[in-house]
């Protein structure tokens, strides 16, 4: 085998390579001497809470907030940061006779990471309010973002979903973003999360939108002791899925479809939503997490010319879609149950190279785990992956399947605060912060701590200890979105966690510090369609032979009301070399960045597989 | 006021069972207490009795938190009795648990199972309900110690099968499977306990085993339909596709539970009528709307002077299937509450449903009258109106509902009709473009205004271009004779005479015969060519 000593090499996409790779970690399984995460939210200069518009009152519109965004929207290859903003409700202000949409006094805010070095030469996320300079003038009720390029212009452009009307805000490339919101955004509804994946396979992304109920304030709810609660969802009417066609990235090419696709039959509260494609035929499909009712799995049935229509609402393209999450196994809990979900991830937990699904849940339910068994088919095994006692008292928000340690199996973060006062109070009284009256700011007794569950081999996960997570993540907090990415350039992945009642929280990944990996993203400039499209094979070498390939897919979308770094990492243990790395689905050419400490390969579309040079 | 003293005995099913070992006891009641240690104020056994514990009761409805906190006073006074022995101050405790526990105070329910455990070490009933209110709590660690000394004390059945539905929740099928058999040794056939096998099974991917446990269940409690998921997994594991299909349109939300004495007792600690109807109204939120039955028959028995619980019951027997009931429960309530606008409304619906738009009439009125923001009132006033010929009259209330609600989907449907048999057909042209642009996924706004285009008898209002265009969208969604029809009507009036001929003949097969001769005879003319459009005469409304 070819072994290559120094990092700045181009290496083959297909051929068997062997890298070597920097002294290995001790063994990712052991319990970690230092907490895998660490608080770094000061040293980011992150402050300012998201204000959620309660105003004292028991409201659910007041507590579903907010998500964000990690991206790179000035192309300078560090990731930004887009945190939504609420403000007064919007029923407050229809209440108050202010204009719908005019103008509030909260907004979004853009964050600009300026890298910068400490003193032992490592980089540290330094993050600068931009929002204005960036001409970014999002106005209404924040809770959801989602990014995607999704006019193919190489710079990342933002989705923020309101309640209200949606915003789709068009990077123009230059550091500054224009407002492009098509006309079937600007519907009032209630935007969770959101999706862009091309669905027709024509080369641009299309739009997948996930709505919750419809927003409908002083809703009255009472707990099983008689006293005022939130209310659930099964107090409101419940939301459609909708898809959006992109016919050419301009504001007047959007075309809602979602009737002719086959998605607004039945609505459901849906939360969470990750492309996937869960039958391995090419298509994309995606799974959506609903809040009390069976979750949907949107199977790509291609097009039909049948179906087709020569006007411009519908479905030109015929592509529709069919909710087969029963039979397929993720519709409901083993026992038949409709979980409350949130957060959802695909990715490949136990190593076998297919997507497994994750679902977080309502306090008393448990997280979900589906592992996916063959084509469309999964079994429910959060019980059997040891993630389900550990994860119910908590109602769980953003997910994220990530290698925390880069021992190379993908571990699972779960930030959580409850949607009840009574599950938020049972829960503190394990973990003793001071109760606040209801009176004065009911919210604040919804806090929970996060989680890391750690893989620890054998399609299971362990609960690690305050101590190996690391208080910052420990620390009781009313959570909702989770972002993750590389902010730091060190290759492991930090976590962004966004927060209902405060101020964002930022979490560094600390890994054992010899700890190798190999990541992988698109060139600059590179448009979204094509990299999302691809897989990162990587092949350690250990014990003098190659092990089952780690499989990562580079996503935006999933978690909650979130998006993420759409770069992979691949986490390698004790290796101490690869046999391969593979781009899977794709030509082009990886090549290694320069200079160290980054270790990204890079892909860039065009030109031969067959080698590259830095 | 005196909280009823609980029983004492076990039930005989209870006391068949084998008992444990006074050392296997003794160990499980120290991992109970090191379990409630880890949750609350550990009390040791020998330690003099912490206070009650006073859950925080601002903002319960009046009358629970005087009876909460009537009950506490009780044990309070008892407590101060030196005279009264071990077994009597268990009792009240436990039956002060009970009381917390029934209104979902888990963590204050706790403590009392736990002194009344204490108090009463052969009582199976405390610490069995200590380990329930641990498991509603998510704290499964004590909920298995405490299951395991209710075991140690005596066999009991439900705790068999909690036990194995907490190793279910744990990953541990082998003892999941052995709780289970446990059960079924004391109650053959139980179907909680084949369903906790099943789940074993299947957890172990024992498919053929995990689908004979569930069958048999089945056939045991076919209304537990919930069970029809794990089976058609079953089956799915054994290849079985098809027939995972048939169990997979049978699934329903009645899970099996197996008969638990002391959990039924929970019920009995609850006074008054609020209790069902906060089971009631859980069941009907799950869609159990007969379990809501049940629950609010006890809520009516409990005050039968309740407006709230009668309109309630009547609610929930209309989605049963019994309007004859519901009816006769919501007059009951205005009996009682003339002023109810619920009742008023549901009865309104109710009438309106069975054709009797007169009898609804006056109810639905008055329920506007009461809550004239209602926009799903003002909507059922308008239908009331438009189904007893009263257009004109029923644009207000339509326009009512639309004010208070811009996408209900069913007031802009009726403003619509209204307005086209009022004559307005511009105006209804104007509101039907303006809810398409606010729903263009509502097939039914989008149908009649295509309807429109095509047919309005006046000329200048149609549009056949359009018209197919939003035709073809809900044919394409729905295939149904009537889009079909629309989408011929349109093709027509768009010249597209051939077009519209095809779709004529194809959908003449699949009509009554009576419109399949309209059918065939306008597939005729228009066969015929150009002009081919649609005599104003065809109804704009579908």
């Amino acid at each position: 085998m070819l072994r290559l000593a120094p990092a700045h090499r181009a290496i083959s996409v297909t051929a068997l390579l062997a890298l070597t790779l920097a002294t290995p970690p001790p063994s990712g399984a052991a319990e970690a001497t230092t907490p895998l995460f660490r608080d770094g939210t000061a040293e980011a200069g992150l402050a300012g809470a998201y204000e959620n518009g309660a105003r004292g009152r028991l409201e659910l519109l007041a507590i579903m907030g907010p998500g964000a965004a990690l991206f790179d929207f000035d192309g300078d290859g560090d990731l930004d940061l887009f945190l939504p903003q609420g403000g007064t409700l919007p029923s407050d202000r229809l209440a108050s006779g202010a204009r719908p949409g005019g103008d509030v006094e909260a907004r979004g805010r853009l964050l600009r990471n300026d890298l910068v070095a400490r003193a032992d030469g490592s980089l540290a996320a330094r993050f600068v309010d931009v929002t204005r300079r960036a001409a970014l003038a999002t106005r209404g009720y924040g809770v959801a973002a989602a990014v995607s390029d999704y006019d193919g212009d190489g710079a990342p452009d933002l989705l923020v979903g309101n309640l209200g009307a949606d915003e789709l805000w068009h990077n123009r490339g230059d550091g500054t973003f224009e407002a492009a919101t098509p006309a079937p955004l600007q519907r009032p509804g209630w935007t969770s999360g959101a999706s862009f994946a091309d669905v027709d396979g024509d080369g641009d992304l299309d739009l997948f939108v996930v709505e919750y109920v419809e927003p409908a304030a002083a809703v009255r709810c009472f707990a099983e002791s008689s006293r005022p609660d939130y209310c659930g969802p099964a107090a409101y009417r419940s939301r459609a899925d909708r898809l959006l066609r992109n016919d050419g990235g301009s504001p007047t090419a959007w075309a809602d479809v979602s009737a002719a696709a086959g998605i607004t039959e039945p609505p459901g509260p849906g939360l969470g939503v990750v492309a996937t494609d869960a039958d391995s035929d090419g298509r994309v499909d995606f799974f959506v997490a609903n809040d009390g009712q069976p979750n949907f799995l949107w199977r790509n049935q291609g097009s039909e010319p049948s179906a087709r229509s020569d006007g411009g609402g519908g479905n030109a393209r015929g592509v529709r879609f069919a909710d087969e999450a029963l039979l397929a196994g993720v519709a409901l809990s083993r026992e038949g149950l409709a979980r409350a979900g949130m957060g959802v991830d695909a990715a490949d937990v136990d190593g076998d190279g297919d997507e497994d699904l994750l679902v977080t849940n309502l306090s008393g339910e448990g997280n979900t785990l589906y592992v996916r068994q063959e084509d469309a088919l999964y079994e429910d095994r959060t019980a059997e992956a040891g993630l389900l006692a550990p994860s119910r008292p908590w109602t769980g928000f953003g997910t994220a399947l990530v290698d925390a340690d880069l021992d190379g199996a993908l571990d699972l973060v779960v930030v959580n605060g409850a949607v009840r006062l009574v599950q938020g109070v049972a829960a503190q009284t394990a973990a003793a912060p001071p109760l606040v009256r209801p009176e004065a700011r009911p919210e604040a007794q919804l806090a929970q701590p996060g989680h890391l569950y750690r893989n620890v081999g054998g399609g299971r996960f362990a609960l690690a200890p305050p101590a190996t997570a690391g208080e910052a993540l420990s620390r009781p907090r009313v959570a909702r979105g989770l972002a993750v990415g590389d902010v730091d350039e060190d290759g492991d992945v930090d976590a962004l966690v966004a927060v209902n009642d405060g101020a964002p929280v930022l979490l560094l990944a600390e890994p054992p510090a010899a700890a190798a990996w190999i990541g992988a993203g698109a060139c600059p400039g590179v448009a979204d369609a094509p990299w999302l499209g691809r897989r990162l094979a990587v092949s350690p070498l250990r014990d003098g032979g190659a092990i089952a390939p780690l499989v990562r897919r580079p996503r935006r979308d999933g978690s909650y009301a979130s998006a993420r770094d759409p770069r992979v990492v691949a986490g390698l243990g004790d290796a101490r070399d690869v046999a391969a790395v593979e781009l899977r689905g794709a030509g082009g050419r990886l090549r290694w960045v320069a200079p160290p400490p980054h270790r990204y390969l890079l892909w860039c579309p065009g030109g031969s597989l067959g080698g590259g040079s830095p | 006021m005196r909280v009823g003293a609980p029983r004492t005995t076990v039930c005989a099913r209870a006391r068949a069972g084998r008992r444990r070992t006074a050392f296997a006891a003794v160990a499980l009641v120290l991992a109970l207490a090191q379990a409630f240690a880890a949750t609350s104020e550990a009390t040791p056994a020998t330690a003099p009795a912490p206070p009650p514990p006073a859950p925080d009761l601002v903002g319960l409805e009046p009358a629970v938190a005087t009876q909460l906190a009537d009950a506490r006073a009780e044990l309070v006074s008892l407590l101060a009795d030196t005279g009264a022995d071990a077994g009597t101050r268990a009792a009240a405790w436990g039956a002060l648990g009970q009381l917390y526990h029934a209104y979902g105070l888990h963590e204050a329910a706790k403590p009392c199972y736990w002194e009344a455990s204490r108090l009463a070490g052969s009582e199976l009933r405390w610490p069995y309900l200590f380990g329930q209110a641990a498991r509603a709590s998510n704290d499964l660690a004590a909920a298995k110690a405490a299951f395991g000394e209710t075991l140690a004390r005596g066999a009991y059945e439900p705790a068999e099968v909690a036990v194995a539905e907490l190793a279910l929740a744990e990953g541990d099928a082998g003892e999941a499977a052995a709780a289970a058999t446990r059960a079924l040794e004391l109650v053959p056939g139980e179907p909680a306990a084949l369903a906790a096998l099943g789940q074993a099974r299947l957890s172990q991917r024992d498919f053929a085993g995990a689908a004979a446990a569930l069958e048999d269940a089945l056939a045991g409690l076919p209304q537990a339909d919930r069970l029809h998921y794990p089976l058609a997994l079953a089956y799915r594991g054994l290849g079985r596709t098809e027939r995972a299909r048939e169990e997979l349109a049978k699934v329903g939300k009645t899970g099996a539970r197996a008969r638990d004495p002391f959990l039924e007792e929970l019920d009995a600690a609850r006074q008054g009528e609020l209790a069902p109807l906060l089971r009631a109204r859980r069941a009907a939120a799950a869609g159990d709307w007969n379990a809501a039955v049940v629950e609010l028959r006890r809520a009516v028995a409990a005050d039968p002077t309740s407006a709230r619980a009668r309109v309630d019951l009547g609610a929930a027997l209309a989605n049963s299937g019994d309007p004859a009931g519901a009816r006769a429960e919501f007059e009951a309530a205005l009996v009682r509450e003339p002023g109810n606008a619920t009742a008023r409304f549901d009865l309104g619906v109710l009438l309106l449903g069975a054709g009797d738009a007169a009898g609804a009439l006056p109810h639905l009125e008055a329920a506007v009258a009461l809550r004239p923001g209602d926009a799903e009132a003002q909507r059922s006033l308008g239908d009331a109106l438009l189904a007893l010929g009263r257009p004109a009259d029923a644009l207000a209330p339509f326009r009512a509902a639309v004010a208070a609600a811009e996408r209900d989907e069913g007031a802009r449907f009726g403003e619509a009709v209204a307005l086209v048999r009022t004559g307005n057909l511009a105006a209804a042209r104007e509101r039907l473009e303006e809810a398409q642009r606010l729903m263009p996924e509502q097939g039914r706004l989008t149908h009649l205004l295509a309807r429109l285009l095509a047919t309005a008898s006046d000329p200048t209002l149609r549009d056949g271009a359009r018209a197919v265009d939003l035709a073809t969208r809900v044919w394409s969604a729905q295939a149904t004779p009537d889009h079909g029809r629309t989408l011929a009507l349109a093709l027509a009036e768009a010249g597209r005479c051939a077009e519209a001929s095809a779709v004529a003949r194809s959908l003449a097969a699949q009509v009554s015969a009576a419109e399949k001769d309209a059918l065939e005879s306008a597939a005729a003319l228009w066969a015929k060519g150009p002009p081919c459009r649609p005599a104003a005469a065809e109804s704009p409304t579908p």
